[in-house]
């Protein structure tokens, strides 16, 4: 029987946490702190910008917390899915940033960086013997999707972070990544039991989802063993409760009682839940069902274009009566424009957005027919060049703004524009090209481990 | 008849990757869950009518340690590409309140 293993987590760098609560999780000597940093959630334009969804500013605070944590109790400190998207960019970002806390305070230390972009040599060869395999509603990938993706990443499982602390990382910088495998690692390097590891892992890897007041909550502790493990969350008052622990196993999951991972799936069909003093819950009964054959969930982006938009208020209540007729006539008189500009039709796309009316749901909404007294409108454009898509906006003002219909009364104009200036350009627009399954024989193949030395 | 949004705890939706969508509708007692479970007031067809989307896509878990029932449906198109409304699926929920049960 192994010893008891403590694992402190916050929920996602950039995010915040309570500093208390973190200091008094410090008190309880962890064995391994952790944090996600990424969430394919903010869509694909992130791996394929290169850009970090969160601020410097906010992820900076709780880098420096962290850290300095870590370092006062030297145990390794666990980042996954770094800078959102956690490929190559991302990475380096984080390393950057750690460097500089590095230098503000004097401290030495090994680093790890997990890198996870698969290079398309590596791609092509698995496509053609047969290795990838599409996920949810995707199509089989192909070779062209490969050669047109801005940036793919494989999400890596707890191997090549164990790798990384076998390496003597102090700091694990590791691309993308499943968001358990930052604490498992821990556990199950400690000789941890799987079923026991991996779902205490689960359990603490949204931090504060685990407790009844989200807002209050992180971070939470796993104490975890080979019968089972206790999960407690940090700041006073705050509390865990039978029904909180268990439901972070059901989200963003498609199915409430297996979590698949790399190299096997967690099992929670048997777990038993058991509230225990001071807002803790005990769990056991936890299992781990081992993969066949281990494989990665590979992360794709393509470019699709250049975006620019305005926002547009129309209170007009004749207007909004024809709203559908106009936004017919609109996009007839923006075609003619764009024509008159010498741009070719499949040069540009356009979508108005009429919050306010279908804006959340698009053709989905049931309520289409409530029409309300106010609409913010939102026209889109993404072309193949930014330029193109903000003069095709730049005319869309005042063509839209002086559409003439019957009954018209407010002839100054029929667009509301709260921003100056109106016309926004948002910059590149990405797809996924990838989500798709990477069949592997060994789970730590496609990630590479570097280490630096600050 | 009372509404989905009468009778539970709570209503959410996200994401379940990209190309899924998750619903979680949680009950306050066991009493109400078994008793929703029963009526068999949520069903693939019936969520597939308010979202007109084909029911055998539709998959729904009771999950009884959380007196929840779990929907997960596939998404109109991949989170974040040029036509998303809502990259985090967290207010495509708002349909269910209304649904008879």
């Amino acid at each position: 029987m192994v010893a008891p293993v403590r694992l402190l987590a916050n929920c996602v760098v950039g995010l915040g946490f309570s500093a208390h609560g973190f200091e008094l999780g410090l008190e309880r000597e962890p064995h391994l702190i952790g944090c996600d940093a990424g969430s394919a959630d903010f869509g694909p334009g992130y791996l394929g910008s290169g850009r970090d969804p969160k601020s410097r500013i906010s992820v900076m605070r709780d880098l420096r917390l962290m850290l300095e944590g870590a370092r006062r109790l030297d145990v390794p400190l666990v980042f996954g899915s770094c800078g959102g998207a956690g490929a190559q960019p991302h990475v380096a970002g984080y390393l950057k940033m750690i460097q500089e806390l590095a230098a503000e305070s004097d401290q030495h230390f090994r680093v790890a960086l997990v890198h996870a972009d698969q290079p398309a040599d590596y791609l092509h060869a698995a496509v053609d013997a047969g290795r990838i395999r599409p996920l949810g509603v995707f199509p089989e990938l192909s070779h062209e999707d490969i050669d047109s993706s801005a940036a793919i990443v494989a999400m890596m499982g707890a191997g090549p972070l164990v790798a990384a602390l076998d390496a003597g990382a102090d700091v694990v910088l590791a691309g993308r990544c499943a968001d358990p495998a930052i604490f498992a690692c821990g556990a199950l390097r400690a000789g941890v039991a799987a079923g026991p590891a991996w779902h205490a892992a689960k359990s603490i890897d949204k931090g504060y989802l685990a407790t009844q007041t989200p807002r209050e909550g992180s971070p939470v502790l796993a104490t975890v063993d080979d019968d089972g493990f206790v999960i407690e969350p940090m700041k006073p008052g705050v509390v865990c409760t039978t029904r909180t622990v268990a439901q972070v196993t059901m989200h963003e999951n498609p199915d409430p009682f297996y979590v698949t991972q790399p190299t096997g799936a967690i099992s929670t069909q048997s777990a038993h839940y058991e509230q225990l003093d001071g807002g803790r819950v005990r769990v056991t009964g936890s299992e781990w069902v081992a993969a066949e054959r281990p494989s990665v969930k590979l992360e794709g982006a393509r470019l699709v274009g250049y975006r620019s938009i305005m926002i547009a208020g129309i209170r007009d209540p004749r207007l909004l009566a024809r709203l559908d007729e106009f936004l017919v006539d609109y996009r007839r008189l923006l075609e003619r424009v764009a024509a008159s500009l010498g741009i070719a039709p499949e040069r540009w796309t356009l979508r108005f957005r009429s919050y306010g009316r279908n804006g959340v749901m698009g053709d989905l909404e049931p309520l289409i027919d409530d029409m309300p007294h106010e609409i913010g409108l939102v026209v889109d454009v993404v072309a193949d060049d930014q330029d193109v898509a903000t003069a095709l906006v730049g005319r869309a003002g005042p063509t839209g703004s002086r559409y003439d219909f019957t009954g018209r009364l407010g002839g100054g104009g029929n667009f509301a524009y709260p921003f100056s200036p109106n016309v926004l350009s948002l910059g590149p627009v990405f797809e996924w090209s990838a989500w798709h399954v990477l069949d592997l024989d060994d789970e730590n193949e496609p990630f590479r481990v570097e280490l630096v030395d600050v | 008849m009372p509404t989905l949004g009468e009778v539970a705890a709570a209503v959410k939706s996200a994401n379940a990757g990209a190309s899924m969508m998750t619903f979680d509708i949680v009950f306050a007692d066991e009493r109400t869950y078994e008793e929703m479970l029963a009526r068999g007031a949520v069903t693939a067809e019936a969520v597939g009518g308010l979202y007109r989307i084909d029911p055998t896509g539709i998959a729904v878990y009771p999950c009884r340690p959380v007196l929840t029932i779990k929907i997960t449906i596939p998404r109109r198109s991949a989170n974040g590409g040029p036509d998303e409304t809502d990259f985090d699926g967290v207010q495509q929920f708002a349909p269910l309140l209304d649904l008879p049960v």
